[in-house]
């Protein structure tokens, strides 16, 4: 059963110049316990999204979806006393910076214990014990200590562990961790990934994992959904997505890593366009054979919220754009074992026909 | 191959006061680190915040002194500059730092900003500087027109352009780069880690290139030098430490790294306090592999299998 449905999600910035679509169409479905990774760049939206589901859309922003539904109930619907009631007990985050997002007047303890008399009614005794049981199951040393530790007083990861403490406190049905480890260095890093991985399995708790690293999100999640300029770009499941990309900026973002991976191949017959002079960006194959150190890059930068193009968003920074991807926005469509937004998809037999039939324009110079 | 940059032993310590009427604490940020950089070469230095690869750069690049040791820039002594030399051992080295947002003055103009080093450093002529500006920006990837713009006007990666042109403007031999990319999104990483290598080939740089990021490194390094508390853990060639790291904390650097490694022999525990660091092997305390000589003595470094070590058991690794 879906537990957590999202159709066509648009939040909204308005500006006196324009109306800037942040999340433009955006669709998700979680089911229960699973696991599902969004990856994105800066301004893709992927925390916008999240912010949604929680009921936390910063002013100005303006919300619209056709449904919104945390286990067949329509969010959009309920009361703000209602929805409180369900944010930070069925569903909880876990924000990026533990240092702000914890109160620095408070100690952990008296901010943990909050969580568990408002939403559980716990008595003060009930609520401490809990409160300890929950500390050390995060892995925290001395959790009965520490109850009275200012957040100053912890590092940065044992700030991250309380706040995963207050997040599963109430043992919700769906976690949501935004960055959880962006913070963090990377031996802490995989600690704090192998506790959400063993939270999620043994609690059968689903989780969506926001990252901008491609590698946190493959070692965590199952299914991996893409961000480009707020519109899902491809959805599909890890193994999948990772071993052979379709959508053009997965390829592209998974070959301008530095290794694991091996470097991508890209399908002939189009050498992708030489570097844009100046730009020091070119997208390539060309380049790859004579200096084999080279990185893959994306000429260009994503663009800005009130300088959308027309067209496929990716459009202008794609080697494959035709004059198709620049007149008409290709939609989402099931492709493989799960969606979509390209016109020419890497995997489809036909593909280069139809890039030729359409008129191969490729990566335009991005101011 | 010359070396450019040979430090030896190389200290900084600060004194933390700890309250009125307690002995002030003894701060080792950096405890005696040796290494050689050869002209053109890039060597890492790797570790997580803390173990005091920040300072390193700020010793390497002439900001602080160190306490101990001996740094020499070009065969010249750094620490104690003969006179007249300090302002052209200034030149050789430079600085590209993490934020590219804090590192631009917001209300100077990016000519301004890449020129400031030909003023003080220089007696060029205003129309010469702007001249060897525009220069050294189309080398970054910056056309003339980004001269008269302000930083805010500019991507994180087009600022860390300006960064850099900035810091090669007045030709160093050296630069430090500490943490130039991770404040970067991927596919503007890519673009900028490829300049710091198309310079590198161009203009004979050496790097000292600070990173936490294990695949970053990999990818740009010649030399790795790992830090832990102040001290080298293991140093030498990328591919010996890459190969078949033989430290402890080095693997588990590495498990720890999404996509590089396994995610067992992730280390337990966080970084000990550096004004208490542990007595024997810093490492000792989350090291998975620790032996009761570990607790009482300090490894010293030794050279095994083409890199340094400073590990008791690194033999028993290399056998097994």
């Amino acid at each position: 059963m879906a537990l957590l449905e999202i159709e066509n999600l648009i939040v909204a910035f308005p500006s006196p110049a324009a109306t800037g679509r942040a999340v433009d169409g955006v669709s998700i479905t979680v089911a229960e316990g699973q696991s599902l990774g969004v990856v994105g760049e800066s301004g893709s939206g992927k925390s916008l999204t999240m912010l949604a589901v929680m009921g936390l859309v910063p002013y100005p922003g303006q919300l619209t979806v056709d449904r919104l539904a945390f286990k067949d109930r329509d969010l959009t619907r309920l009361s703000g006393r209602e929805r409180r009631r369900l944010a930070g007990k069925s569903m909880a985050m876990i924000f990026q910076d533990p240092m702000t997002s914890l109160n620095p007047c408070f100690t952990v303890g008296f901010q943990l214990l909050e969580t568990l008399r408002v939403h559980e009614k716990m008595d003060r005794k009930a609520a401490r014990r809990r409160a300890i049981a929950l500390l050390e199951q995060v892995g925290i040393p001395a959790a009965e200590s520490r109850m009275g530790a200012f957040p100053h007083q912890l590092s940065g990861g044992m700030n991250q562990r309380v706040m995963i403490a207050m997040a599963i406190a109430c043992q919700p049905d769906l976690l949501i961790a935004d960055e959880p480890t962006t913070a963090l260095d990377v031996t802490v890093q995989a600690q704090i990934l192998e506790l959400l991985r063993t939270l999620q399995r043994d609690r059968g708790m689903a989780l969506i994992l926001v990252s901008h690293n491609m590698d946190v999100v493959a070692e965590t999640a199952r299914r991996v959904a893409v961000m480009y300029a707020g519109q899902i770009v491809e959805e599909r499941d890890t193994a999948g997505l990772f071993g052979a990309p379709q959508h053009p900026y997965t390829a592209a973002l998974l070959a301008a890593r530095p290794r694991p991976y091996p470097p991508l191949r890209l399908p002939p017959p189009y050498p992708p366009l030489q570097a844009e002079e100046g730009q020091g960006g070119g997208t390539g194959e060309g380049r790859e054979g004579a200096e084999s150190t080279r990185l893959v890059t994306i000429p260009g930068t994503p663009p800005g919220l009130n300088d959308r193009p027309r067209g496929c968003l990716f459009g202008p920074r794609c080697a494959y754009a035709t004059e198709r991807s620049c007149a008409t926005q290709p939609e989402i469509r099931p492709w493989m074992d799960g969606r979509i937004r390209c016109h020419y998809p890497l995997g489809d037999p036909d593909r280069n026909s139809r890039i030729a039939a359409d008129g191969l324009v490729g990566a335009k110079r991005v101011p | 191959m010359t070396v450019l940059v040979a430090a030896r032993g190389l200290e900084r310590t600060y004194e933390v006061r700890r309250g009125l009427f307690k002995e002030p604490g003894r701060l080792r940020a950096v405890g005696g680190i040796s290494f050689a950089l050869a002209a053109g070469e890039t060597l890492a230095v790797v570790g997580e915040s803390g173990c005091g690869k920040s300072t390193l750069a700020r010793l390497i690049t002439l900001v602080e002194k160190p306490t101990g040791g001996t740094l020499a820039l070009d065969g010249v002594d750094a620490v104690n500059p003969p006179a007249g030399a300090r302002r052209r051992l200034r030149r050789t080295v430079q600085l590209v730092s993490q934020d590219p947002y804090g590192s631009l003055n917001p209300r100077r103009k990016i000519g301004a900003i890449v020129e400031e080093p030909l003023a003080i450093n220089t007696t060029l002529p205003k129309p010469a500087r702007a001249g060897q500006a525009i220069e050294m920006l189309a080398k970054v990837g910056l056309g003339r027109e980004h001269y008269s713009r302000y930083p805010h006007m500019f991507s994180g990666g087009q600022r860390q352009r300006i960064a850099i042109a900035r810091a090669l403007i007045l030709r160093p031999q050296l630069v430090v780069a500490d943490e130039p990319v991770s404040a970067l999104d991927v596919s503007v990483q890519a673009q900028v880690l490829n300049l710091f290598m198309d310079l590198q080939q161009e203009l004979g740089l050496a790097y000292l290139f600070i990173s936490h990021d294990l695949a970053v490194v990999r990818h740009i390094a010649h030399g790795v030098l790992v830090m832990y508390l102040g001290l080298a853990m293991e140093q030498g060639p990328k591919e010996k430490i890459f190969g078949r790291p033989l430290h402890p904390y080095t693997r588990a650097l590495l498990a720890s790294t999404p996509g590089l490694g396994s995610s067992h022999g992730v280390p337990k525990g966080e970084l000990p306090s550096p004004l208490d660091p542990p007595k024997g092997c810093v490492f000792s305390t989350r090291c998975p592999h620790v032996a009761e000589r570990c607790r009482e003595e300090r490894p010293a470094a030794r050279l095994i299998d083409g890199r340094e070590v400073a590990c008791h058991l690194a033999e028993q690794f290399l056998a097994g």
